[in-house]
């Protein structure tokens, strides 16, 4: 459960965005426009690495007028996750790119 | 300005409906989501955000659902839930017959009305034994509210002296009789009590 999860192309894109710099947390609203992911598509792939753990979550006050925002980043665990995924996903493209443009 | 404000207003009043809604583990989301519009720019981007969010939550709890679903249940839950998605399938059945062998006489444009509202009512069984498969306690209720009902309507048609006499309505009284029954079992009653979403969110 924990190990087994559909590498998306909007996964990837996410985790490749959150890997960027590690240990920053990040807005929700920061992340969409970052990855360009609408918040239908964003969420439900943050539940998912928050269930797996590897996504860690906090309140944080983001301005003078208090306003709280939860922020989000790779756990230990999320991060070597992130990282294998992303590059099996890098390795898998450059193997497959060859074989499709001979077409 | 002011389309500016009410757009972000609507999006954080939807999403905290939304959150209020929500069962307590998805909650946190359904917030964050919400504290997300009021740093939204734009006038139509915190709708376009609510829309998906809304989309998001209703996602995450269907699934959390089904996933939940996969436990045991109760044989009295399973039977109860069969009779009622065959009921429903028949009853769709039967009206289809009606359309396909030409029983409905008269304009189309005054039948098509009664005849969806027909298929709509149909379709309520059918609802009740998905949630009742998914354990939700509501269609618990449902199911026992639809078995008084049915069998209330079908010891009427049977004392009714000028029908046709038929076993189908008895039979149908034995099933409501046992729908009601079974779905108070302590066993079953416990089954729904114990149906929980496990979605974890750090904070």
């Amino acid at each position: 459960m924990v190990d087994s999860i559909r590498l998306s192309p909007q996964l990837v894109s996410l985790l490749t965005i959150l890997l960027e710099k590690p240990l920053e947390w990040r807005y929700g609203y920061d992340l969409s426009r970052e990855t360009d992911l609408k918040s239908g598509t964003l969420y439900p792939i943050l539940i998912r690495l928050a269930q797996r753990q590897w996504v860690e979550s906090r309140w944080h006050l983001a301005d003078e007028n208090g306003k709280p925002r939860h922020m989000y980043r790779l756990t230990t665990d999320g991060r070597r996750a992130a990282a294998a995924a992303v590059a099996g996903r890098s390795k898998q493209r450059r193997v497959l790119r060859p074989a499709y443009e001979e077409r | 300005m002011r389309l500016l404000i009410s757009t972000h207003r609507v999006s954080a009043a939807i999403l905290r409906f939304l959150a209020e809604s929500m069962p307590p583990e998805l909650r946190p989301w359904a917030e964050a989501m919400r504290a997300e519009t009021d740093f939204i720019e734009g006038t139509f981007a915190p709708l376009t955000w609510t829309v998906g969010s809304v989309w998001a939550l209703f996602k995450a709890a269907a699934s959390a659902r089904l996933v939940d679903a996969g436990r045991e249940r109760p044989w009295a839950v399973r039977f109860v839930a069969v009779y009622y998605a065959a009921f429903s399938c028949e009853l769709a059945a039967a009206i289809a017959w009606q359309v396909v062998a030409g029983k409905i006489h008269g304009p189309w444009q005054e039948s098509i009305f009664p005849l969806l509202f027909c298929f709509l009512l149909v379709l309520l069984p059918a609802v009740i034994a998905i949630g009742l498969w998914l354990l939700d306690d509501a269609a618990r209720w449902m199911a026992i509210f639809f078995a008084v009902l049915h069998a209330v309507v079908n010891c009427a048609w049977i004392s009714n002296p000028e029908v046709h006499r038929s076993i189908m309505p008895s039979f149908r009284i034995a099933m409501d009789v046992s729908a009601i029954f079974l779905m108070n079992r302590p066993a079953v009653r416990g089954a729904f009590r114990d149906y929980r979403i496990d979605l974890r969110l750090t904070d």
